[in-house]
């Protein structure tokens, strides 16, 4: 029988729930977890060196997403969002996102985003820079653990 | 002549109207960002079990809790500063303890459908810590907003 190692790289985006997140219920509403995965996207690509350039150039669309929600989190929970990418083609690629408590490791949702680049409403090849970003934290969904 | 998404019949759906778009909704690039849909989904459905069930502030008291367990969004056309966006809900996949509501995102000043989500709830009974079966009074409402009676 043969073993491996396997470590793949990923972003990961931390968040502290507050209490302008939860609601009554003492939860953080659904629609502040999608909220959260459109910002870890957005500090994901300002680790690109020429950012503020790029998204005057060009605009990142977001033609899909998706989200599974497994536990619920309250006020003061730090939640670890660990974004991978996977299905890179010519203009498309997809972000999928890892809820977890960073206390427990304790699974909190499951996401997904289709994204491309578009000029003048016009599809593009996804830019030099954004794919080396991706590169290291491209994932082949199929190999995973969690279905997205 | 083109038929227009706006001018059809309205039975069937839970419409949530005059959705303005402001400065605040909009991106860098001068279009709606995507996340406001999803928030207004929220919204939407919140609005819809306040005006239908009259009773409703009284189930959220029970201990039996609704729950979001999927939700998901296509963008299909983009919005402005300034667009009129009405909001349709329907329901789907009536089951004993779940159901999904759908709704569409009609841009009343384009005449065009920019946005669908759909999402899952399920009931969860918070003192026995299982599912539990759809509260009545939602029960009796939703089967009126079906997705077959609304398409």
């Amino acid at each position: 029988m043969k073993y491996f190692a396997y470590s793949q790289k990923e972003f990961i985006y931390k968040y502290v729930v507050m209490l302008s997140d939860i609601d009554q219920f003492k939860h953080m509403s659904f629609a502040n977890y999608l909220k959260l995965m459109f910002l870890a996207t957005d500090a994901l690509m300002v680790g690109i060196p020429n950012c503020r350039e790029l998204i005057q150039r060009y605009r990142l669309k977001t033609y899909q997403t998706n989200m599974q929600f497994k536990n619920q989190t309250v006020f003061g929970d730090s939640i670890l969002i660990k974004v991978n990418a996977s299905n890179l083609i010519e203009d498309r690629f997809n972000l999928i996102f890892t809820y977890v408590i960073e206390e427990t490791a304790a699974l909190i949702a499951l996401g997904k985003q289709r994204l491309g680049f578009v000029v003048d409403n016009q599809s593009v090849p996804i830019p030099n820079g954004i794919e080396d970003l991706l590169e290291p934290i491209t994932v082949d969904e199929e190999n995973l653990l969690y279905k997205y | 002549m083109t038929s227009n998404p706006i001018d059809k019949n309205k039975a069937g759906f839970f419409i949530l109207g005059s959705l303005c778009i402001f400065f605040k909704h909009t991106d860098l690039y001068g279009y709606v960002h995507p996340y406001n849909f999803l928030e207004w989904t929220s919204y939407v459905r919140e609005a819809f079990f306040q005006e239908t069930v009259a009773n409703f502030t009284e189930v959220l008291r029970r201990p039996v809790k609704m729950m979001t367990v999927r939700i998901s969004s296509s963008l299909l056309q983009d919005s402005e500063f300034g667009d009129q966006i009405e909001a349709r809900l329907s329901v789907d996949k009536i089951k004993k303890v779940s159901f999904d509501m759908i709704v569409r995102f009609y841009n009343v000043s384009k005449g065009t459908l920019v946005c669908m989500t759909r999402h899952t709830v399920v009931f969860v009974d918070t003192e026995a810590e299982g599912f539990a079966p759809i509260p009545s009074e939602m029960a009796d409402v939703i089967i009126h907003y079906r997705e077959s009676t609304a398409s």
